[in-house]
């Protein structure tokens, strides 16, 4: 399994290519892609700067991919430009939602690989079939997709490959990409706020540290091909994400028990909380640590 | 306009047959879950009460589900020459294109409609010729009341609950499951938070909404009311 992370920085970039991620993604500032620049570099800002981290991660023997992952609507046209001038300076492919954007570049017949993003709910192999219509080689699968659930979709016969997240720290409570649970200036998530229900407290219910784990598991037996670390809020927790994924791929190579492996990644997964903790107090924006929105 | 109650199969079941045959058209099943999907014993069951005009609700399904969603329309064509089914998961729009191409009235569902109202119309038209999409179900104020006049999309409009998220992790049956207890059923609870406004968030089945009003824009064609309780079934229709 490849751990491929998400990228908004050259700074970042350059960490993450020392350090042995095995591939990368980065979005642009003036396109739409899920994950906009509040709080934090998330996103390059230039054609050139994206320019520079397609050449840095060749040299480093790495692909590189594009995120265009949201309804573009009259960001169309400018979409489209963006993705042609990108990948004729060697992007090695994009990650796609829009259904009229898959079309049209079918159409144009644009030589790249295309990934349909986590935001689709593939959560069939009926969907997979629907989508592999528009020439698509991978997707990321649904984080609320159970790894027995996507058996028949990592072993399709499609050629499509699969990429998952690492669940234990990047877990939407909702339905990703269908919540419109955000307010504020910022879009601030609200669904890991404490409500009140008839004069108790009341958390959307999420599964716990223990079943996510075991769910990687499971995902890297059945050969789920990559390991998604999503776009930081900021520049250390990226990092941490990363280094956990590594030491978690490092343990399942080691072909555990599923018990085991649990056991061993909620140990790191504590030595890891411990860093997250600091950096909580440091930054004060507790909620953003666990989202990737 | 067409008038329509929405209902969940548990929920079709406890309320008056008068009631149901008050409105133009049953909804039944769910956009939200794939554990409330109608089944041909719901169909036959309001059949058998006297209404005429059923629209089918189904949600995103996993493979297993799907699966079983797809012999369970075997048995529903066997006794229903058309259905007329809102569909969210893409899997199952492909399945009904290439096995039912002109037996299904496609219905675009909440909560995937909200990106097809962003999309060209160029590009819906070709889409929506392809499959047999007939109208797009909504429940945004805002974006259905900013559609053109003469726009070629229908819509039906869905109050007084606005979708607002969904998940997969059961907030009643509190795990991920496919084995369902139905323990959501009869169940609507309002959550608060300072946050939010005054506004309660409510939490029906697996999904969370905000109160709506009724949307009567050129394009909307029908209004879909779900009954916040059993009592409350009949208070919208006694109002036309």
């Amino acid at each position: 399994m490849k751990i491929q992370v998400g990228v908004g920085s050259h700074k970042e970039l350059d960490y993450f290519i020392t350090h042995g991620a095995d591939e990368f993604y980065c979005g642009f500032s003036q396109i739409p892609s899920h994950v906009e620049d509040i709080g934090g570099d998330r996103n390059f800002r230039s054609i050139e700067d994206i320019s520079l981290a397609i050449r840095k991660a060749h040299k480093a023997g790495k692909e590189i991919f594009f995120v265009a992952n949201e309804i573009h609507s009259e960001f169309f046209d400018k979409t489209v430009e963006v993705i042609k001038i990108l990948v004729k300076k060697g992007m090695d492919g994009v990650i796609i939602k829009d259904l009229t954007l898959l079309n049209h570049l079918k159409s144009i017949n644009l030589k790249t690989k295309i990934i349909l993003s986590t935001l689709n709910h593939c959560f069939n192999l009926e969907t997979l079939e629907f989508y592999k219509e528009f020439n698509i080689s991978r997707i990321a699968l649904p984080e609320q997709l159970m790894p027995e659930e996507a058996r028949e979709i990592i072993k399709n016969k499609l050629g499509v490959k699969t990429e998952v997240f690492l669940k234990s720290r990047e877990y939407c409570v909702n339905f990703n990409g269908l919540c419109f649970l955000q307010f504020g200036e910022d879009k601030e998530c609200f669904c890991r706020k404490k409500f009140i229900l008839g004069g108790k407290e009341f958390s959307m219910p999420e599964p716990p540290d223990s079943e996510q784990l075991g769910q990687l598991y499971d995902f890297y037996n059945q050969g789920a091909d990559i390991l998604k670390i999503g776009r930081s809020p900021d520049k250390e927790s990226g990092k941490i994400f990363f280094r956990e994924a590594v030491q978690l791929i490092r343990i399942l190579k080691l072909k555990p028990s599923r018990a085991s492996f649990i056991k061993d990644a909620l140990k790191i997964k504590k030595a890891f909380d411990k860093t997250m903790n600091f950096l909580k107090d440091k930054t004060r924006s507790s909620d953003r640590f666990t989202l990737r929105k | 306009m067409e008038y329509a109650i929405s209902l969940t199969p548990y929920q079709s079941r406890k309320i008056k047959p008068a009631i149901l045959l008050k409105y133009d058209r049953v909804y039944i099943g769910s956009e939200f879950c794939q554990n409330i999907l109608p089944s041909i014993e719901d169909i036959k069951f309001l059949r058998t009460k006297g209404v005429k005009k059923i629209t089918l609700l189904t949600g995103l399904m996993v493979t297993r589900r799907l699966k079983e969603f797809e012999k369970s329309l075997e048995s529903i064509f066997k006794v229903e020459k058309k259905i007329e089914i809102v569909v969210n998961d893409l899997g199952l729009l492909r399945f009904l294109h290439l096995n039912y191409p002109k037996r299904a009235d496609i219905l675009l569902g909440r909560p995937v409609s909200i990106d097809y109202l962003r999309m060209p119309k160029e590009f819906l038209k070709g889409f929506f010729n392809k499959y047999n999409i007939k109208r797009i179900e909504s429940d945004e104020n805002n974006m259905v009341e900013d559609l053109p006049l003469n726009s070629f999309l229908k819509v039906s409009f869905h109050f007084p609950l606005h979708y607002v998220c969904m998940t997969r992790y059961c907030p009643f049956e509190k795990k991920l499951t496919l084995n369902c207890r139905h323990s959501c059923e009869n169940k609507i609870l309002k959550l608060k938070h300072s946050g939010m406004g005054k506004s309660p968030l409510i939490l029906h089945n697996n999904a969370y909404f905000f109160a709506n009003k009724p949307c009567y824009h050129k394009t909307v064609k029908r209004l879909v009311y779900k009954p916040l309780s059993y009592k409350d079934a009949d208070r919208f229709i006694s109002t036309i």
